[in-house]
């Protein structure tokens, strides 16, 4: 069963002799449960398209599909409702805000929902991910695997039913690299979530359970 | 579970206002000085208000909320012990003394307790209230006309009238000690004089054996609240069965409220203008904080965008962004609204006597209000202006796309460029820093002109007071000399009049190259007949209700009725002052004709009515000199009385004589020399005095002498003798001199520069901050960039002279900008502004600017060098690491 579609997406940045066809026409579908890894070279609309996916961005035409709900019918303030119970991002720049702790950094979703945090599920992240004892940290005192397992924490604890990971291991060396993956597909199976990943790093994408390729705004295989 | 997210918002708000330290700093002093502009406008306000209470209860002779006149020992105790009354005091008034050296202001012999002498401003200054018999205390002025020194224990001897109700119960003399005294209010219409508690019983014996009625006791009561007095006082009466229909009952009760409290409430002392000045006020100090807390905001969520985005993909939704950034402003004005409150109580303060002292409350009523109305009027107006501030930007924060913010960079808007081949030259660079992001330049420009630009304006506001035109408008000789009720409008019988030998004396004293006297009927009135068609159109401002009502009051004399004619007769020099509109003043001493000048009424510009009201040159009109009239009861033509209801009392012409004169002349006559208050109903007129004399067969006072000096010399030596010579209590005389109308007109202007002054260092201050403010976060939020040229080539020198050149583009662009907008703007408000005062000239001045111009230039230097070394504490690679 697909958790995730696209119909005919197509994303114009500028106009006229600006004119620039990110997107032209994806119709992907992910099934529930699935690993997808998004392979392209820069420029491609790898980025673009997940932040279509994600509900970040708004396509010039086309629709995003996701649990049934076609999710740009939806208004910003209920979109943005949607995107933290549906969907947890990981970004390759981490995006953690500095202001908060680990912990905070955490559950700031679930909080910004109003709902009570589960703490033994975050807990059980936590431990999974290896960040029992830098909860106290703030993101500066921490390395990049350690920031990028923390905002992987982060997209995990609102339970969401998808993980859109933007090169999650872009700022990340080989070893490290590995290590986030590896765990990343660990929770993933152990908390049932599909995940898309966007990579250009081949040996990164053979991980996944299916590679799709993308190129001038058009998937070109794996679909 | 709201909660939660409550707390949540709350935090991520407190810990983003904590990291961005310096910006704090400024957003907190800008909500701080606007606080200050609002607290300062509110003290003044309130202590206004407070002031004109503080003068009418001294008027009226005291600030107890209302009095329950003519009560017996039992009655004061139940009215004590009613439970809306706080507290009680006694008066028993004994006697009074209104002729000798009390003529003038009368003395009031009474008993008072504690209480009511306290709220009658009795403070003793010396000694004690009068306890034994022989007793008495009254005020310093008092001592000093009844001639004795102020002792303790000093002989005092008077002689007053015992009065009680209307009863006369003829003099009585007693000698008694001084026990204490207290400082005279000269705003008291009355002299307090008091005795002991004994010596009233005794009086009170005394008379009571003569078979009169006991005296009367009034209690004085304060309320447990200030409002709704006359119902809770109607309360108490009903409720202890008291009446006050029948005197003769032994219930009976009268109430006196206090208007000083429903006059003050009823804010009768706050005119539309007033409202409407302070209401313009409110406005540019909401605007004036507006522009800083705005820009200050619009500027850090533009800096901060990235991680607004940020926040936003990870589920922040944009009403909860919206609350972050208002949290924020609120948070930041919990620091800066006390600091501001403090300041500006402070400053309103200082700032009311000088407001105080222009007006006619004078210094001796100043009270300086702390109602706490203040307070919360300030903060209310402080959270406003920063809610107003902040929810554009925090609509902006709301509305970024996730994934632009999350790569945001200011970008330039436009698409394609020229490329140019001028090269990476320094200022180059600097000017097109300035166009990378147009939408913030023009903001620091715009907001630091706009305050130039008030700031200009207050200038030419507080510059452009016209000496010439208010000396021109306020005086029509160097000194115009009469009896006090003249200048007090009340010169309306021969008492009020000049005696001869004063007029001699100061003839024989000055030196004087033009003078004259003015006249007026002593005893006689004068009436004009005209027809009920012309009294209607003359009273075509009053509704058609009042102006019937107005005839009905007339005696009529077949179709015409009189309506009041103040001549005025004038030695001949003064004919000269006049000016005439119509026809010719040769005409008036012709001695064989009846000739009459009718005075126009003009405004506060000396412009005349319109003529169609008045009668035309060669016109007959009708004057009676009334020798005797009085008013009547119009049902029975007999004298009316107290009960004659309003509508029928009718002023009744018993025997007169008519003249018929012909118009002359329309004239106006300057407002210095007129009778300065008019009838509604009336008109004015002049005559030569001769004449007026010949014709109304009456004795003539006079009004004043008004007599010009030939040079400054002589002007200073008739200022001085003047000045002794009307000086203390008994003389009786006042006089008007150029020199006391400059002094006028200079107390006036000071008090809107000091004023002025303060808001143009208010709003310069904002200006400056928000330089300051543009600048510094100009900088930081390039430290990266900075890091960036540093890393290929660019040497700190280099960058410092780039910034440099930066903040003086902002400033000759805020000089230019604003010299374009004082330029158009300028003439604009003055127009206006000599529309609304008459005394004012507007005059062009790029003072703000030459003023303002050196500073910003400076800081425009010297800011982005002193922060920029901040920056450079760090090194390049640490810099370039920072996200």
């Amino acid at each position: 069963m697909a958790i995730l579609e696209t119909e005919n997406l197509k994303k114009i940045y500028g106009n006229g002799v600006n004119e620039v066809h990110a997107l032209n026409g994806v119709d992907l579908s992910v099934d529930d449960g699935e690993f997808v890894a998004v392979v392209g070279t820069s420029g491609s609309g790898k980025s673009t398209l997940l932040n279509m996916l994600g509900g970040l961005d708004r396509p010039t035409s086309g629709k995003v599909i996701v649990d049934g709900k076609d999710i740009f019918s939806l208004k910003d303030e209920a979109l943005t409702i949607f995107r933290r119970r549906k969907i947890g991002f990981v970004f390759q720049a981490y995006n953690l805000v500095p202001v908060l702790n680990v912990y905070e950094n955490i559950v700031l979703p679930v909080e910004l929902d109003g709902k009570n945090v589960d703490k033994k599920f975050v807990d059980s992240i936590i431990s999974t991910l290896g960040l029992e004892d830098k909860v106290t940290s703030l993101p500066n005192q921490l390395s990049g695997g350690q920031q990028q397992r923390v905002a992987i924490a982060r997209a995990l604890a609102s339970k969401p039913a998808i993980l859109l990971c933007d090169e999650p291991t872009g700022n990340l060396d080989s070893r490290t690299s590995q290590d986030v993956l590896g765990l990343l597909k660990i929770s993933s199976s152990k908390y049932e979530q599909t995940i898309v990943m966007i990579t250009h790093n081949e040996e990164i994408a053979q991980m996944a359970d299916r590679i799709v390729r993308i190129e001038d705004g058009r998937i070109i295989s794996g679909n | 579970m709201k909660v939660l997210n409550k707390k949540t918002i709350r935090r991520l708000s407190f810990r983003s206002l904590k990291a961005s330290g310096k910006r704090n700093i400024i957003a907190a002093a800008a909500i701080a000085l606007t606080t200050v502009l609002f607290t300062t406008l509110f003290t003044i306000a309130m202590s206004l208000n407070s002031s004109y209470e503080t003068f009418t209860f001294r008027q009226i002779g005291g600030y107890a909320h209302g009095s329950f006149k003519d009560v017996d020992d039992s009655q004061i105790k139940e009215i004590a012990s009613h439970d809306k009354v706080k507290a009680v005091g006694e008066r028993d008034v004994i006697g009074t003394i209104s002729d000798g050296v009390f003529a003038k202001v009368p003395a009031e012999i009474s008993f008072m307790d504690k209480n009511c002498s306290k709220w009658s401003y009795i403070e003793m200054s010396e000694g004690r209230e009068p306890k034994e018999r022989d007793e008495i205390a009254m005020d310093t002025k008092a001592l000093e006309i009844l001639g004795i020194k102020p002792e303790v224990g000093a002989e005092v001897s008077i002689t007053y009238e015992i009065s009680d109700k209307e009863q006369n119960l003829g003099k009585r003399t007693d000698s008694f000690k001084l026990s204490g005294w207290w400082e005279y209010d000269d705003l008291l219409p009355v002299h307090f004089i008091n005795i002991s508690k004994s010596y009233a019983s005794q009086v009170e014996k005394d008379v009571s054996a003569e078979g009169k009625v006991s005296f009367r006791k009034d209690l004085n009561v304060m309320l447990s609240s200030s409002i709704n007095i006359d119902g809770n006082m109607k309360k108490i009466q009903e409720d202890l069965g008291y009446q006050d229909e029948n005197a003769a009952e032994e219930d009976y009760v009268r109430i006196g409220v206090n208007w000083g409290y429903t006059s003050a409430q009823a804010d009768s002392n706050i005119d539309m203008e007033s409202i409407l000045a302070i209401l313009a006020f409110l406005v540019l100090v909401v605007f004036t904080g507006y522009l800083i807390i705005y820009n200050i905001f619009q500027i850090s969520v533009s800096g901060d965008i990235r991680y607004y985005g940020l926040l936003k993909t990870i589920g922040v939704t944009p009403k909860q962004l919206r609350r972050i950034i208002r949290k924020q402003a609120l948070m930041l004005c919990v620091l800066g609204c006390p600091v501001g409150m403090a300041v500006g109580y402070l400053a309103g303060y200082v700032l009311t006597p000088v407001v105080i002292s222009q007006t006619t409350l004078g210094e001796a009523s100043l009270t300086v209000s702390a109602s706490p109305l203040i307070f919360a009027g300030a903060a209310v107006f402080s959270l406003i202006t920063v809610l107003l501030s902040c929810a554009k930007p925090g609509r902006i924060a709301s509305k970024v796309s996730p994934v632009e913010a999350t790569k945001y960079t200011e970008r330039a808007k436009t698409a394609r460029k020229k490329r140019t081949t001028r090269g990476a030259k320094l200022h180059n660079m600097a000017f097109a820093n300035l166009g990378r992001n147009k939408s913030k330049t023009v903001l620091v420009v715009v907001s630091l002109s706009l305050s130039v630009v008030l700031l200009s304006i207050l200038m030419a506001f507080t510059n452009g007071f016209s000496m010439e035109k208010y000396l021109n408008e306020k005086t029509c000789a160097d000194f115009i000399v009469g009896n006090t009720d003249y200048f007090r409008f009340r010169a309306n019988s021969s008492k009020s009049g000049m005696n001869s030998q004063d007029i001699d004396q100061i003839k024989e004293n000055t030196e004087i190259s033009w003078g004259g006297e003015a006249w007026s009927l002593a005893d006689t009135g004068s009436v004009e007949w005209i027809t009920q068609e012309q009294f209607t159109e003359m009273s075509s401002e009053q509704t058609s209700e009042t102006s019937k009502d107005r005839l009905n009051d007339k005696e009529s004399r077949g179709s015409l009725v009189n309506i009041d004619i103040q001549i005025e007769g004038l030695d001949t020099p003064l004919l000269e002052k006049l000016t005439v509109l119509d026809g010719d003043l040769t005409q008036l001493s012709d001695p064989n004709k009846k000739n009459i000048a009718i005075a126009v009424h003009t405004d506060d510009y000396g412009n005349a009515d319109d003529l169609k009201d008045y009668p035309k040159v060669g016109d007959k009109i009708t004057v009676t000199y009334v020798e005797n009239g009085y008013y009547i009861d119009s049902r029975t033509g007999k004298l009316s009385d107290e009960k004659t209801p309003q509508e029928y009392i009718q002023y009744h012409i018993d025997k007169g004589h008519d003249v018929e004169y012909t118009v002359a002349a329309l004239v106006t006559v300057p407002y210095q020399m007129s009778f300065r208050s008019s009838n509604l109903y009336g008109r004015d007129a002049i005559l030569p005095v001769d004449k007026l004399r010949e014709d109304s067969g009456d004795d003539l006072f006079s009004l004043f002498y008004m007599f010009d000096t030939p040079d400054y010399k002589a002007e200073v030596k008739a200022e001085s003798f003047l000045t002794n010579m009307t000086k203390g209590e008994s003389s009786g005389l006042m006089y008007e001199s150029k020199a006391s109308i400059r002094d006028e007109f200079e107390g006036f202007r000071k008090m809107f520069i000091i004023l002025g002054g303060v808001l143009c260092g208010i709003i310069g201050l904002v200006g400056i901050l928000n330089f300051f403010n543009g600048i510094m976060t100009g900088i930081l939020s390039r430290r990266r960039e900075f890091a960036m040229l540093q890393s290929i080539g660019m040497t700190g020198r280099q960058l410092k002279t780039m910034l440099i050149y930066e903040g003086l583009f902002y400033a000759l662009a805020t000089i230019l900008f604003s010299s374009v907008l004082t330029a158009l703007l300028g003439p604009l408000v003055g127009n206006m502004m000599e529309k609304m005062f008459w005394f004012y000239e507007y005059h062009f001045t790029f003072m703000a600017i030459t003023v303002t111009a050196p500073v910003f230039l400076v800081l425009g230097a010297a800011l982005p060098v002193i922060v920029y070394k901040n920056v450079s504490k760090k090194t390049v690679v640490e810099r370039l690491r920072e996200s």
